[in-house]
């Protein structure tokens, strides 16, 4: 059971991933070519969110809010809650999610050889941003492309079991005509859902390198996974 | 006969073959030790594992269950499957134990932290952690378990650190699935296990088509793996290597064997002699080993590629003596052939020191094997081909000596030049490429080409077991103590996790029963289980949906269950993970001690095991090569050293010569070369089995060495000659010693085939170097102006120890072999008196005796009397009481005759005029004169290890002209003969105030001469060693002037002697009593001692009256012998069976010059 539940939140916080993917069928190849096109301009990117999150064990959603910077090719910030309560940097090939309530962090190595939920963790990550289209395909594919509410719909579905074990489905939303990303949403082994709805986006604005440095407080209690330096 | 074959049959019939890859392993190892104690306390590790790749997780999920399910419905086959954990299943049943068995001190946290008035703020930050958390795992686990239950200490303990992949039956993607089988007769042997398996598999494809439905399988593969998979695929594939290798030992056996001598019916019986061998040998192991081992069965082609020598030495000899008797041809080769079969049982008896069980099996039965062919040749094949087929002069026999086969000195060089090149060439490859590597690895021990072996490394690939695994046993006489171990272990594995010794460890901790916590915290478990409703409507108030509650509401339950029933907290989880762990983790003992199991991975490219705390036990087959190897270099170098120090010895005893024994050795130096060099060419390495080659090689191909030194002595260099006669058997022999190693290179266990294809590289490395190097080097170092030219002498000896014993067909046991001696020579001490002079039971060692060139083996010193042998049996004379040293030596006795029969021969052929030509009569006699002389033997060492035995003397007439003589000082000449007891006649006459001088010759070595000097010496008796020097006849003659008494034996027959009578036949005897009459005019004086009912007695025969005159001629003196050997025929007839003579003693037969018997 606890493999099971483990696996609904997986990829949580990560559900940009899609958003800068490419791939996909053919009958949704230009759809895709025109998404990576348009990605491809995007080298820097900040955004306010809110995120829902329609857990299966609890009766009323959780709702909180929170902040992504991203820069291209290899780093990016993610902040939840206000104050922030859970943060993910990523500088280069190491991953740092911090718990500042629980004055933890967690340091993952990038291109390592990683195994388990951490190897999944990471290729989920690296599907966000992808180097060409021939990378995105061999991570997802797009299972439906739809219009509802002024928002270009489209399903996604990882190619591998191991992700499908965490998260079975993705949907992205794009704005229809600058393709800019609108909204994520993560659907889960046991049904439970994670939204997260973008707004005030801001791109190609200088970005403070302060953002992403993994420097942690000492006194904090550190956790290396694997090869992490 | 029918008992023989019944037994056989018997033998056979409950022949078992044991195929536990364990059982190949030394039981003193501990970690070997380990590793048996956990195959037996520990079921799973005799499990089948079925392994299912598919292309997706859902398939592969699918065919797992289905297979586990329709095998768990096989009653009839199956005790248990799993395909999984069952930890989803059972999660609340897990939970719910683990926390009865924390410390009660962390029941008291809980407790608190689930306080009424604690527990909303609790759910508040749970909420929050849940709306902001980005661990997917966290996530889980606050929403399905809001009172944090799952959060038991150290439970996270149950994932190793390092250990990405703790599903034992899943791969990270799903796409792998493993399913356990536990059969219903975890023992079964290896036949019935193929049985099985295949009734197994049956099951499984019926599961695969239901299940997945695609016939051609292309996305969907099973697998079979464990124990019972590998022990059936080991075992299996071992007896096809077995009738696979002895067929083909056979075919080239034929091949060879036909090639040569290109006659049926001798190749068919060589084909049922070696066939009968093998069923013997094979029942004598049943027999006499009980279960074999599967490697040992390798043993019956090495075995008939030994054995065929034999059959090849006998049939070559009897084709090029077509005249003689079967008899004699037996007589012939029957020492050459028991000799081999001895010295190579020997070296394979010698695997016994190698420290693998296997390999010492395979090493009994190949030595019980040379012993039953060697038999079976002798006594079985030989009368069977006798008379068959034409022979061949011209093989070996007809060689004209001095033919123009002496290479010239240009050839000579160019072979020296090739040996030096062959040298740099060797140098320069293992310069440049190094010597063979020795691996460490215990790989050679399994098999190699294995499906199942295959099937576990995909296993172990998928599960993400990259790194070397071990077992880590930990003993105690109850769980808590069990426990405290595991905790002390701890910080030893995790200082070996941080030098890199060891990479993860998984201890069972977490889940390990602590009794004495669960009958404490039960109060505590129950006050909790009674507040399951309060839970409940909290969480409903937090905002929690019924989906929540579930996994929180089971364990409290469960808690409340065990503190209000009284049934108490079970010692291992309920459910289906309880039932897995359980024996997954723990076992016990007979004695009722527990025994916890870890697991501990270290990495691939570092050997052996970590070292940890006392107490706690690590095994696994991955890590004990470097053990393994330890022991075994260690034993293998003892060995070949031991074996390097026989062989010079053997080289020694062969040659007499320190320069063909310094060439012997340079030739296995330089075949030892040449394959490290082609080892080192191809690649190949040493490992755990096939370093055992070093000895076994230089104990099979050694005797190659002797065999062609001595024929190129015999054939005088003449390479050709020597080719045709030791070449080509060298090469037969050589051919099907390689069919008999080579066979086993295609066996399907990795270390047997590269043993085998070592020891089969070298003797072929051993043949080139003998046939084509070491004749050169042999010419170089003997060269002589002129050639050399063979020498009879010479060749009669090598005949000895020709590999075919045929070569110049070995007449020498014929009694005109004496006309090979050297023609008559001017008289001296050594001819006339040395071998009638000895006091020493020469019949058996008459090494020192001037045998003439050309005499049998029979008429030659015996090997074994030499200063050692007889050091040490005076040795034990004297430790030990005369009945049961009699009783030793008469089975010695025995023994020798049975191997020496042609000793026997000769016996009678020496006694025929003497009791008469009665065949059965001379047969009885001989034999009591073979166990009488062992009692003589037994006296003469109690007499020089200082043990006097009484002697009587017989009420005769004789004594008193004798004292009158002595006390007359006028010299006194003691004429004796072979006759019981004569040497304690020495100190008789010491006792008697006489102290006499005894003629010797000088003993086989120097060492021994002096030894026997001094034994006589303390019982005051005199030595005079005679030999070449012409003064020491002057001593004699100055010693019987000063009045002096003087011993010597007349009876001995010597190539130079006078033509006397004896018995009515021509003797060639001594002159030298009749001489030293002549030149003293002694007083002679004819004695014995006879051993009757009660003892040695001492007989003085009437004296000899002569007149110097009667002496004054050679004419004379040869009558005045006759008369001196007449005196003591009656006394010899009285008692023939104390006539010890082993050497022929009559001039050409027993019937003489055609005269005819009395």
């Amino acid at each position: 059971m606890i493999r099971g539940l483990r696996n609904i939140a997986a990829g949580l916080g990560f559900s940009l991933l899609g958003v800068f993917g490419e791939g996909v069928p053919d009958p949704h190849e230009s759809i895709l070519r025109s998404w990576i096109e348009a990605s491809s301009h995007l080298t820097r990117f900040e955004a306010e969110f809110r995120q829902t999150r329609h857990l299966k064990a609890l009766t009323q959603p959780l709702v909180s809010t929170g902040r992504v910077w991203f820069s291209a090719p290899d780093q990016f910030r993610w902040e939840l809650g206000d104050p922030p309560q859970s943060v993910a940097v990523r500088s280069g090939d190491t991953l740092l999610i911090l718990s500042p309530r629980l004055r933890r962090a967690e340091s993952y190595a990038l291109g390592g050889n990683l195994t388990g939920p951490g190897r999944d963790l990471m290729g989920l990550l690296e599907g966000a941003f992808p180097r060409s289209i021939e990378d995105w395909k061999g991570r997802f594919e797009i299972t439906a492309v739809s219009t509802n509410q002024g928002v270009l719909r489209l399903d996604l579905r990882p190619r591998s079991p191991a992700a499908r074990k965490l998260m079975p489905a993705l949907i992205v939303g794009l704005d229809p005509g600058s393709l800019g990303l609108r909204l994520t949403e993560m659907v889960m082994v046991d049904g439970s859902r994670i939204r997260s709805e973008f707004g005030t986006l801001r791109t190609n604005a200088p970005i403070s390198p302060e953002l992403f440095r993994l420097d942690v407080d000492p006194t904090w209690k550190r956790i290396r996974n694997d090869s992490t330096p | 006969m029918p008992l023989g074959v019944l037994l056989v049959v018997w033998s056979l019939y409950r022949l078992r073959l044991d195929s536990d890859p364990l059982s190949l392993l030394p039981a003193g190892l501990p970690s070997v030790a380990t590793l048996r104690e956990h195959q037996a306390l520990f079921p799973s590790a005799r499990e089948l594992l079925i392994t299912v790749k598919a292309g997706t997780p859902e398939e592969a999920s699918a065919l797992a269950e289905g297979i586990a399910w329709d095998l768990g419905r096989r009653k009839d086959l199956v005790e248990s499957t799993r395909w999984d954990t069952g930890f989803r299943e059972s999660i609340a049943d897990t939970v719910a134990w683990a926390w009865a068995q924390r410390a009660p001190m962390d029941l008291e946290v809980l407790e608190q932290r689930l306080e009424a008035g604690r527990i909303a703020q609790e759910l508040a930050a749970c909420r929050e952690r849940l709306a902001t958390t980005l661990d997917p795992a966290e996530i889980a686990r606050l929403a399905y378990d809001p009172l944090g239950l799952l959060d038991v200490p150290g439970l996270s303990g149950m994932e190793a650190p390092g250990r990405a992949q703790a599903d034992p039956f899943s791969s990270s993607d799903g796409t792998f699935r493993v399913v356990s089988v536990a059969p219903l007769n975890p023992s079964m042997p290896y036949r019935e296990a193929a049985v099985w398996l295949g009734r197994i598999r049956g099951v499984v494809e019926e599961a695969r088509q239901r299940i997945v439905g695609n016939p051609d399988g292309k996305t969907v593969r099973v697998a079979f793996t464990g124990y019972v998979a590998i022990m059936a695929e080991t075992a299996n594939g071992m007896e096809r290597d077995l009738t696979s290798s002895v067929t083909l030992t056979l075919a080239v056996i034929c091949l060879l064997f036909w090639v040569t001598h290109r006659s049926l019916k001798p190749l068919a019986w060589l084909v049922v002699s070696l066939l009968l061998t093998f069923l013997v040998t094979l029942a004598l192991g049943s027999l006499v080993l009980g279960e074999l081992n599967v490697i040992s069965c390798g043993f019956a082609s090495v075995m008939m590629g030994l054995v065929v020598d034999y059959a090849l030495v006998g049939y070559q000899e009897m084709r090029a003596c077509p005249g003689r008797s079967l008899g004699q041809i037996r007589t012939a080769v029957m020492p050459g052939i028991l000799w081999s079969a001895a010295t190579t049982a020997g070296t394979f008896l010698s695997l016994h020191f190698a420290g693998l069980p296997g390999l010492s099996e395979l090493g009994t039965l190949t030595a019980m094997g040379l012993v039953v062919g060697a038999i079976v040749t002798l006594f079985w094949f030989l009368p069977r081909v006798a008379g068959r087929g034409p022979a061949r002069v011209g093989e070996g026999e007809g060689l004209e000596l001095g033919e123009a086969g002496v290479p010239g000195p240009f050839a000579r060089w160019l072979a020296v030049a090739g040996t030096c090149v062959l040298m740099g060439f060797a140098v320069g490859v293992l310069a440049l490429k190094g010597w063979p590597r020795i691996e460490g690895a215990s790989d050679p021990l399994m098999p190699r080409n294995s499906a199942s072996q295959e099937a576990m490394e995909e296993l172990r690939s998928e599960l993400g077991r990259t790194h070397k695994t071990s077992w880590l046993l930990v003993r105690g006489p109850d769980p808590e103590s069990v426990h405290a171990r595991f905790a002390e272990a701890v910080p030893g594995l995790e200082d070996a996790r941080r030098t890199g010794a060891v990479v993860g460890f998984q201890l069972p901790s977490v889940i390990w029963p602590l009794p004495t916590h669960s009958r404490t915290n039960q109060a505590t478990l129950g006050r909790l289980g009674g507040r399951a409703d309060e839970f409940r409507s909290r969480l409903l108030e937090a905002g929690y949906g019924s989906n929540a509650l579930h996994l929180a509401d089971s364990i409290l339950q469960r808690w409340h269950r065990w503190s209000g029933s009284g049934e108490g907290i079970p010692t291992w989880p309920e459910g289906v993970f309880g039932r897995w762990v359980a024996p997954m983790t723990s076992a016990r003992d007979r004695d009722g001690s527990w025994i916890g199991r870890g697991l501990v991975e270290t990495p691939s490219n570092r050997e052996g095991f970590p070292s940890l705390s006392s107490g706690i036990q690590i095994a696994g087959w991955e890590n004990l090569g470097p053990e393994l190897l330890a022991r075994v270099v260690g034993r293998v170098r003892v060995l070949t050293a031991a074996i390097a120090i026989a062989l010079t010895l053997c080289l020694w005893l062969a040659f007499r010569r320190w320069t063909e024994v310094v060439l012997g050795l340079g030739a296995l130096a330089l075949s030892f070369g040449l394959l490290f060099t082609v080892m080192s060419l191809t690649g190949a390495t040493w490992n755990l089995l096939n370093l055992v080659a070093i000895p076994l090689i230089l104990g099979t191909s050694v005797d190659s060495t002797i065999h062609v030194q001595l024929a190129l002595r015999r054939q005088g260099g003449d390479l050709r000659a020597v080719w045709r006669s030791t070449g080509v058997a060298l090469l037969l022999c050589a051919g099907a010693n390689i069919a008999g190693f080579g066979s086993l290179a295609w066996s399907s266990n990795a270390g047997l085939a590269s043993l085998d294809l070592v020891c089969a590289g070298g003797v072929v490395c051993v043949l080139v170097v003998v046939l084509l190097l070491l004749p050169a080097w042999w010419l170089v170092l003997h060269r002589r102006p002129k050639g050399l030219s063979p020498s009879p002498g010479l060749q009669a000896e090598a005949n000895d120890l020709t590999p075919n014993g045929s070569s110049g067909c070995t007449n020498d046991l014929t009694p005109n072999a004496m006309g090979q001696s050297p023609g008559p020579k001017p008289w001296t001490m050594k001819e006339d008196l040395s071998p009638d002079a000895s006091e020493e039971p020469k019949d058996l060692s008459p090494g020192a005796t001037p045998i003439p060139k050309g005499l049998s083996p029979a008429s030659k010193p015996s090997h074994l009397y030499g200063v050692w042998a007889w050091w040490i049996a005076l040795q034990v004379a004297r430790r030990i009481g005369r009945r049961p040293l009699a009783g030793v030596t008469r089975l010695g006795m025995r023994l020798y005759m049975a191997v020496r029969p042609d000793r026997l021969d000769l016996v009678r052929e020496n006694l025929r005029p003497v009791v008469g030509g009665e065949a059965s009569r001379l047969r009885a006699i001989a034999k009591a004169n073979g166990l009488g002389f062992a009692e003589k033997l037994v006296d003469l060492w109690r007499l020089e290890a200082g043990i006097r035995s009484r002697v009587r003397l017989a009420p005769e007439a004789g004594w008193h002209p004798f004292r009158e003589a002595v006390a007359s000082r006028k010299g006194v000449l003691l004429v004796t003969v072979h006759l019981g007891n004569w040497e304690l006649g020495g100190p008789l006459l010491a006792d008697l105030g006489v102290r006499p001088l005894v003629l010797s010759a000088a003993e086989p070595d120097s060492g021994l001469t002096t030894l026997r000097a001094a034994a006589r010496a303390h019982h005051g008796v005199d030595t005079l060693v005679v030999g070449s020097d012409p003064f020491a006849f002057v001593e004699v003659i100055r010693r019987l002037q000063e009045g002096g008494v003087v011993a010597l034996l007349l009876d001995r027959p010597v190539g130079s002697g006078v033509e006397s009578r004896f018995f009515g036949r021509p003797f060639m005897a001594s002159p030298a009593a009749a001489e030293l009459a002549r030149a003293t005019g002694a007083r002679i004086f004819p004695m014995v001692v006879i051993r009757d009912a009660e003892g040695p007695v001492a007989r003085a025969l009437p004296e000899v009256v002569y007149d110097r005159s009667n002496v004054a001629d050679r004419e004379l003196r040869r009558t005045f012998t006759t008369r001196l050997l007449a005196t003591f025929e009656e006394v010899i007839r009285e008692h023939p069976e104390q006539w010890f003579q082993f050497v022929p003693v009559w001039k050409s037969g027993p019937s003489g010059d055609g005269v005819s018997g009395p």
